[in-house]
Order: structure tokens, then sequence, then C-alpha cells
């Protein structure tokens, strides 16, 4: 299991391998990295310290019986204690009133128009409800534009009144909303400091008057220790029902998750990670977990595949990989599917131990694809099943025909056989990747 | 004459020279900083008068929750002990005073400190403003543009934000507001819109050009390779352009900062960071662990969201708010 650790941890965790029992002594590298990693990882100062001492003293209660290994117990002890403080039970929508009226809420440019667009989009998708978005940033320059160009590019009404006191603005939108049958009231406002009273009072109002099913606190993951000020101004204010951690596409640890659980108690209900208005996805405290431990996202990069390839498919091709009938046709197929994934290097930095094996700053150059992909396409079916017919004239058609140089060409099919002996290999058993 | 002594005689000084004025929005905008950190200090020497473990522990807290990367900490904190030890001290009222001269030399260490601004010898200067998502790049152009034109310049903004909804009307906005040109144009190649852009401001004999573009987070390749393409095209229309390069980031962001200003300055040549939002966080600590690590010059701060919150970054101005109450 500790493979999948990041470097120093994995390396200080190596030493407590072999050892008959857990000892303070040989735990002791561990711990400082442990604490180093969670440092780092922008984890709250006093959070890291009861956590240090809390998995101290239960790793030194453990049981190492005769057949287990010492490191990975230990391991498995850190994993499960920061799943747990980052609250192992889901904590769903509320979907069930009608209307349900959620408010967001939080700094300057963490992300909550953005998100209100996200919500809204998944609200409709997942939930079948006709939301209604309500514009609320009455300051910021173009903050109501952006809202309704996020409504139209999705198709979904934006109420906005212009630069109006708020509190009438949600007053009327309650009413439109009515009128047309929208059963789910987003409203963003304005981004505002939780030091700023006489913002926060302006909250409060829209809270006294709607008062919305649900408060979302949205935050921006890449925050550093000043966070858990952040969140206790705005829970102490509003009594947030939940919080949604924006920007983990980029490659921040993304502590602040553990502040927000344990400090507040309040429950991560999104994580929003893309910039796109499909970029939101449930929260996992597992995964969570893994990242800040710098252990992978495997179950990230499944749940993608899976939202891509259906069950079936994936297991015909196996099938045919495993027997050596994969050709040039499926290998054009499943390039297109990586397309649907996204950029490839998020997904390559979603894997374990992606920053050792130099990975997290992999370039992937799509033109490079897209030059893979006109050469194939080249190709006739025919050759496509069978590339082993290809000769000097044929090459030299596809390359004429792709734009692309003989040598690509030659490349590409070297590549492919390399990549199919691979394949065989995983056939006999011995299902290590090639890195 | 030791850095403390130099640093007292700095403040001195500075409150004799400095404009009265200047002092008091540092001594404002940095209140909560000061507050946070060094009122603790102050406390921390008051709970224990002799230095032990406890007084250590509490200290490298003191530093963590301030944001200075942890590395920076961690080497902050060996600093310290080995001089404890060296120089046998035991009053944590001495070592106040090493404390405040250790963190004075990792900043200032062997700089000459130029935040100007480097403006080209004829035509336009172009100044490109980079960051990732959210930080305040186009309110900190409203902020510049603002300041200059009140300097006598002429200021035109170039909208290369195609990406955001209702970025192009923001910084229009901000254009009309600071009476600026503007050029821009909706969903559209960002470059494209910076080649006719430029090519209005070398026309219109624009004195100072901003270019806003689409925050974009560092570990983005093909984000980042857009970047060097715009910069591609922007030395072609004036040479030597970009004059400068000003990477935003946002005052309250943790360890990941460092990496920002790191990525950032591999793909283009960062001459300067604008630290924002000082105004919210009780920190500005990231100051120090940047400048340690990636040794680029902050240049101006954000201290709210209106156009004459910004300051130029005087790093005198800025440890006499951080440490006036020390001294
Ligand atoms: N990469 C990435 N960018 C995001 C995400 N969520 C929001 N953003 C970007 O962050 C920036 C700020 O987002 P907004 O939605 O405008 O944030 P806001 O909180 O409404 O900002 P203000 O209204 O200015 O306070 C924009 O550039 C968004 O595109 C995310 O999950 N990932
Ligand atoms: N409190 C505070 N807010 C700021 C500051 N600078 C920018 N903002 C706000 O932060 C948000 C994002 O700013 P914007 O300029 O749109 O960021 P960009 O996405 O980097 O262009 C806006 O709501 C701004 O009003 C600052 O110095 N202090
Ligand atoms: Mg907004
Ligand atoms: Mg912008």
């Amino acid at each position: 299991m500790f493979e999948y650790m990041g470097d120093r941890l994995s390396k200080a965790i190596k030493n407590i391998r072999g050892m008959g029992k857990i000892t303070e002594e040989n735990i002791n590298d561990a711990m400082r990295e442990i604490r180093m990693a969670l440092l780092e990882a922008d984890v709250n100062y006093q959070v890291v310290k009861e956590f240090v001492n809390n998995v101290k003293e239960k790793a030194l209660g453990l049981d190492v019986g005769k057949n287990l290994k010492p490191d990975e117990l230990f391991i498995k002890l850190v994993k499960d204690e920061l799943i747990n403080l980052l609250g192992s039970e889901v904590a769903p929508l509320e979907t069930k009133k009608y209307p349900t009226i959620l408010m967001l809420v939080g700094l300057q440019g963490s992300g909550k128009t953005t998100t209100a667009g996200k919500l809204a989009n998944y609200l409709r998708k997942k939930e079948s409800k006709h939301p209604l978005l309500v514009a609320c940033d009455i300051y910021r320059p173009a903050a109501i534009e952006q809202l309704k160009d996020i409504g139209k590019s999705l198709n979904i009404p934006v109420f906005e009144e212009g630069k109006k006191e708020v509190v009438a603005i949600v007053k009327d939108a309650l009413e439109y909303a009515k009128e047309n049958k929208n059963d789910y009231i987003i409203i963003d406002t304005a981004g505002r400091l939780h030091i700023d009273e006489n913002l926060m009072a302006e909250l409060k109002n829209i809270q006294e008057f709607a008062h919305p099913d649900e408060v979302l606190l949205v935050i921006d993951a890449m925050m550093g220790q000043d966070a858990i000020h952040v969140i206790e101004g705005f829970n102490n204010a509003l009594h947030l029902t939940g919080c949604i951690l924006t920007k983990l596409d980029g490659n921040t640890k993304g502590g602040v998750a553990l502040s927000v659980r344990h400090l507040t108690n309040v429950p991560i209900k999104f994580v929003g990670d893309s910039e796109k208005l499909d970029g939101l996805s449930m929260f996992y405290p597992e995964r969570m977990a893994e990242r800040i431990l710098d252990m992978g996202d495997i179950m990230g990069i499944a749940e993608k595949v899976e939202d891509i390839i259906s069950e079936t498919e994936a297991k015909d091709q196996m099938k045919k990989m495993q027997s050596g009938k994969y050709d040039l046709e499926d290998f054009l197929t499943n390039l297109k599917q990586i397309k649907k994934l996204g950029p490839l290097e998020t997904l390559l930095k979603m894997l374990p131990q992606a920053r050792k094996m130099g990975l997290n700053n992999v370039q992937i150059d799509p033109k490079q694809m897209a030059h893979v992909e006109a050469i194939i396409q080249s190709m006739t079916p025919y050759e496509r099943k069978h590339p082993e017919i290809l000769k000097a004239t044929r090459k030299q058609r596809i390359a004429k025909g792709s734009g692309r140089s003989v040598e690509e060409v030659n490349r590409l099919l070297n590549q492919f056989e390399q990549m199919k002996k691979m394949m065989k290999m995983m056939q006999n058993g011995n299902m290590k990747m090639p890195f | 004459m030791g850095l403390f002594d130099k640093l007292k005689k700095i403040i001195s000084k500075k409150e004799e020279t400095t404009a009265k004025e200047t002092l008091e929005t540092y001594d404002k905008g940095l209140e909560k900083t000061r507050d946070e950190f060094v009122s603790k200090l102050n406390l921390l020497g008051i709970k224990y008068t002799k230095v032990n473990e406890e007084y250590f522990e509490e200290l490298e807290n003191l530093l963590i929750m301030a944001d200075i990367g942890v590395n920076t900490v961690f080497k902050f904190m060996d600093a310290i002990r080995a001089r404890v030890k060296s120089e046998s001290i035991t009053d944590t009222a001495e070592l106040q005073e090493i404390i405040v001269d250790e963190l004075f030399i990792l900043y200032v260490n062997n700089e000459s400190l130029s935040d100007k601004i480097n403006f080209a010898s004829s035509g336009p200067t172009v100044i490109l403003m980079v960051g990732v998502n959210g930080v305040g790049k186009t309110t900190t152009i409203a902020k510049l543009a603002y300041k200059y034109k009140q300097e006598g310049k002429k200021v035109m903004m170039i909208a290369a934000d195609t990406f955001r909804a209702g970025a192009v009307a923001q910084l229009e906005e901000w254009a009309t507001r600071t009476e600026s040109l503007f050029y821009g144009s909706e969903n559209t190649d960002p470059s494209g819109v910076i080649y006719d852009g430029l090519e209005i401001a070398k026309k219109e004999n624009v004195d100072l050009v901003f270019i806003d573009t689409a925050g974009r987070l560092q570990n983005k390749v093909n984000l980042m390779k857009e970047l060097e393409k715009m910069n591609r095209v922007i030395g072609k229309i004036i040479p030597d352009a970009p004059h400068e390069t000003l990477l935003v980031i946002d005052a309250t962001t943790g360890q990941n900062g460092i990496v920002q200003a790191e990525s950032f300055k591999e793909i283009t040549k960062i001459t300067g960071i604008v630290l924002t939002k000082l105004d919210g966080t009780a920190k500005g600590g990231i100051v120090l662990a940047i400048k340690e690590n990636v040794g680029i010059p902050v240049k101006f701060i954000g201290l709210g969201e209106k156009m004459t919150d910004l300051k130029v970054f005087d790093i005198e101005s800025y440890i006499y708010g951080l440490f006036k109450d020390m001294i």
C-alpha cells in the first residue's frame, strides 16, 4: 500500500517495515514526515498537532499480529484517521422542499458565480429540477453579466434587477419563481470579507427574509492558514449548511478541507474541479485523504473512465487486448475516448505516485495526439486491422494524406507494436503497468 | 551596527520622511497582520520569560499560522535555535529582537529592492497581467490604470480574457470608470485580441497598455502554452514588450503560492508580484515564502476592491507596519 505514498513519506514508513512491533522510536521519522506533509498541504496547525498526537497514541497501541506488516498497518491507520476527520458520512443537498432555496457565500474570487452555474446544471441533470439563478452581486463590475452569460450558455433562467437592494431582488425573484414554476432557487452573492460587518449584515438580511434551506460557503482549495478564520467568520454569522471546495483541478493539496470539517463540523458537499460548468463532483473523504497524503486518486480515474466507457465495452476491449487482436481501429477508438476524458495531464496526475514518477509535470501536446489520429485516419479500414501490410508506397500515401512525414508513420507503427507486446504481457498475469 | 539597530533607524527615519498618509495606509492595511503576529509574539514573551522547548513550539506555531512557507519556517527555526545556543540566550526579550532581525535578513537579504515599473524608452509600455483564477488580475489593472492616469499617462486596456463569462464587460467597465482606452472582443483567440489591440495602441500613441488575461492554474499545460504564444505575439508587434509581466497572487493563498510563483516564472519572465487582498487576511507571510523560494520582488499590494486601494510595495513601510509595536 505504501507504494502509493508521497516520496518522503513512503521512505520514512519503510523504516517501520520488518519491525516486530511499533515503538515510539521506529515511528518517529514517519510522524515527522506526516506532520510536514500535512503542514505543506495547508492543514490547520492546530489540527495537525492533534492529529499527530492521536495517530501516535493509536499506533503504539496497535497489535502487530504475526502475519501483518506493521508499515501497512500504520499507514492504514493514518489514512483512516484522516478520513475520519474529513467526515465519513455523505451530506446530501436539500432537494425535497418546494421550492428549495440555496444561497452561495464566500470571499472575493472564490468561485461562487461559476459554482452557481454548475449547481443549476447539476440539479437539472441529476434531480430533474427547474432552477432559477438569482443575481445578487450588485457591487463587482459586470458580475450580473457574468451570471447572465452563464445562464445563457446553460439555457437556465437568470433573475436580475440590476443594482437594486438585494433583499428586494430576492423578494421579486421568489415571486417570479412561483409564477414560472422554478422549484430550485440559487442565489449568487457578491464576494466579501468575513470581517466586513456591513456586507455580512447584508447576507443576514437575505437569510432572515428568505430562510434559505442551504447556505453554502464557497472556498478556494488553495487557501492557507487563514481559512479557519474565514470559515468560522461565515459560520458564526450565517450557520452554514455546507461548504464547496473549488479549484481542486489545481495542484494544491487542499488541506483546508480538514480545517472545515474538524474545526467547524460543516460538511463539504461538493468540489469544483474545472472552470467549465460540468466541473462539479461529489466530495469523497477517502480521495481527499489520499490527495493530502499524495497517494493518488485511482477511484477518481475509474469514475471518469466509467462516465465515458460502458462496462461491457471496457470488458470487450480488455479481452481484445489480451488476445492480441487489438488493432489500429481499436486504438483509434480509444484515442477518441481518451480525448473525451479531458486533458491527459489531469488524468496522469491522479495516478498514485505521479509525482515520484515525474508525471505531475508531464506535458502532453494535444497536437501530437491529433497527428496520431490523422495518421490512422488516413489508413483504410483494412490497413488499420492489418498494419503488417503497410509497405513503403502505402506509408507514403498515408503520410501525404495526413500531412505528416513517413518517419512519423513509422514511429507510430513501432510504438503500436510495442504497446501490443505490453498488452500480451498483461495477459500473462504480469499486470505491472509500463511505468 | 546590528540589523536590528539598522531597522530601528530605518523606521525612525521613515517616520520623519515618508508622507504620513502612506504610513497610515500601511498601518491600517496591515493592522490585521500586525495584530495577529506581533501581539502574539509579544504575548509569547510575557508568557515565557525563559527560552525553552514550549516557547520554541509556540513560536513555530505562530510562523506557520502566518503562512510563511513550511520549509522556510523550519529553516528559520533552526537558525534561531542555533543562535540561542551559540549566544547562550536565555531571556525571551532578548530573543525577540533576534527574531525580528532574522526575519528582516530573510526578506531583505542582499537585495536591491527595486519596485519601479520598467518603462519603454519610446512607444507604448506593455504590462501583462497573469495569475491563477480569481486572484484579482482585472481589478489590479483598474487600480494601476487609475494610478498612472493620475500621473498624466495615456492608458489603454486590452481584454485578452476571452474565456470567463462577463470578463470582457468587467474590464470595459473599469476602462470607463478610469477613463482609459479599451479594446476587446468576446469569444476570440486571446492572441488575436492582443495583436489587434497593440496595433491600435501604437497608432493612438498610448503610454501604457495593460493586458488582462484569463486566470490559469499553473498545472494546466495548454493554458501555460497559450501564455507563451501571447508573449510571442506581443514581442512581434512591440519589440522588448512586455516590459513588465506581473504575477498576481492572493494573499490568502497557502503553500500553493510558492508553486504558482515557480511555475509562472518558468514560462514567462515574471518581473514582479502583486499581492492582493491584504485587507482581509491576517497573514502576509506568503511574501516571505515567495521571496525566499523564488526571489521575485513584490511591486504592489492590493488593499481593497476600489480602484484607489493599491499601494506601491515598499519593504520598509511594510516592515514598519509589521513590527512597529515591537520596536
Ligand atoms: N480551475 C478552476 N477555476 C474555477 C473553479 N471555480 C471557479 N473558477 C474560476 O475562478 C474565478 C473566479 O470565479 P467566480 O465564479 O467569478 O468567483 P466569485 O466567487 O463569484 O467571484 P466574485 O464574484 O468576484 O467574488 C473564475 O476565473 C472562474 O472561472 C474551479 O473549480 N476550477
Ligand atoms: N478585498 C479585496 N478584494 C479584491 C482585491 N483585489 C480584487 N478583489 C476582488 O476579488 C475578486 C476577483 O477579482 P478579479 O479582478 O475579477 O480577479 P481575476 O479573476 O484575477 O481577474 C473581485 O470580487 C474583486 O473585487 C483586494 O485587494 N482586496
Ligand atoms: Mg461572483
Ligand atoms: Mg479577470
